[in-house]
């Protein structure tokens, strides 16, 4: 079984960006990774006015945040994920899109293969496939970064139903 | 032109009938090579049959329910133009001993990769509005058509595949299903034999 990290396209280059994000969240909860300081209450967030805004499926920065239509699908695939809806809301256009901030449980499943930089951050991630036990999307214990993996199922389920903006890397495995 | 009427456009112009183009130009290749592609399914039918048929002598695999060719986008969009055939026992993919071989379906999506490299070049004039983002998406769409072709052809040659000694060499459940489809998704009988003993306690 392979398994895939999730992250958003870098190449389209109209994605929708919220902004002022510091006001509806702590950054720092979200920087250090305290998801389980978040409550799960709705909130709102702006966009940046462009002239043109793709909604893709999967937004990285400045908070993680995926589409409704993508909740649909993780849904199906696992129980263990804590969501918080976001609203997305274009003032000008008089619009609104539902995203979700969605934390997927952390598992240990971080191989000692792993390299990391001399800050912490993640130079090298392989995952130990015994470890992972039939879960299909989650996060790994010990990484700082927002790391989101999805087993094969979910990639070839995500890679079937016409989602954008999306990218999947194969990740190594031992 | 935004980029909303650029992508219309260019699918409307050149996507839809290049598309077509290409799956005509698909069918007539399988049709002229039809003897080599059955030879060529039988033959990877045969190496999973093997492959069980060892397994079950050194006592790592029991009877085998299902025999499945699966479409993986995963590997189609890296470029491995491979499917993976599977042998699990009767609990189907709850069976956790792998048995694993490839089918090569290059000759079908061969021209889905000759369609995305012109739809590159194709997207040029329309500057950046039209992006790699956009091609992948609409090679991810045409997938389900190269993937009809191969079922297709998977359907003609089972009853050859279905034939040969090393399938009848393996063990096999009361019930044997060959399937081909998608991966943990939707898929198609191509061939279920029940065993004497189970369709006579029916009757």
């Amino acid at each position: 079984m392979d398994f895939y990290v999730i992250s958003q396209d870098v190449r389209v280059f109209d994605s929708v960006e919220p902004i002022k994000v510091h006001q509806a969240f702590d950054m720092e909860t979200i920087r250090r990774g305290r998801f389980q300081e978040l409550d799960d209450w709705p909130v709102q967030l702006y966009i940046k006015e462009k002239e043109t805004n793709s909604y893709v499926d999967f937004i990285e920065k400045p908070i993680p945040l995926i589409s409704d239509k993508l909740k649909q699908v993780f849904e199906m695939y696992e129980k263990d994920i804590f969501y918080k809806p976001v609203m997305l809301a274009d003032v000008k256009k008089m619009k609104q899109n539902l995203y979700w901030l969605c934390i997927p449980k952390d598992i240990e499943a971080l191989s000692c293969q792993s390299e990391f930089k001399m800050d912490g951050s993640l130079k090298k991630l392989v995952i130990s496939e015994k470890k992972v036990n039939f879960r299909k999307i989650f996060r790994i214990t010990g990484i700082i970064e927002y790391i989101v993996i999805l087993n094969q199922d979910v990639a070839e389920s995500i890679l079937r139903r016409d989602f954008y903006g999306i990218t999947l890397k194969k990740i190594d495995k031992e | 032109m935004e980029k909303g009427e650029a992508l219309e456009h260019f699918i409307k112009n050149y996507v839809k009938t290049e598309s077509s183009v290409k799956m005509q130009k698909l069918k007539v290749y399988s049709e002229n090579n039809k003897d080599i592609l059955i030879d060529d399914f039988v033959e990877s039918f045969r190496r999973i049959c093997v492959k069980i048929k060892d397994m079950q002598d050194k006592g790592e695999k029991g009877e085998i329910g299902y025999i499945t060719y699966s479409l993986l986008r995963t590997n189609i969009m890296e470029g491995k133009l491979v499917y993976l055939i599977e042998a699990f026992n009767r609990i189907w993919f709850f069976d956790r001993i792998e048995c694993q071989e490839e089918y090569d379906v290059r000759w079908a999506y061969q021209f889905l990769d000759e369609f995305e490299a012109e739809l590159i070049e194709k997207s040029k004039p329309y500057l950046n509005k039209i992006g790699m983002p956009d091609i992948e998406r609409v090679k991810l769409k045409e997938i389900a058509l190269y993937n009809n072709v191969v079922i297709e052809l998977a359907k003609e040659a089972i009853l050859n595949a279905s034939e040969i000694k090393e399938f009848s060499d393996i063990l096999k459940e009361d019930v044997i299903e060959i399937r081909i489809g998608e991966y943990k998704g939707p898929s198609e009988v191509i061939y279920r034999k029940e065993s004497n003993a189970i369709s006579g306690a029916k009757l």
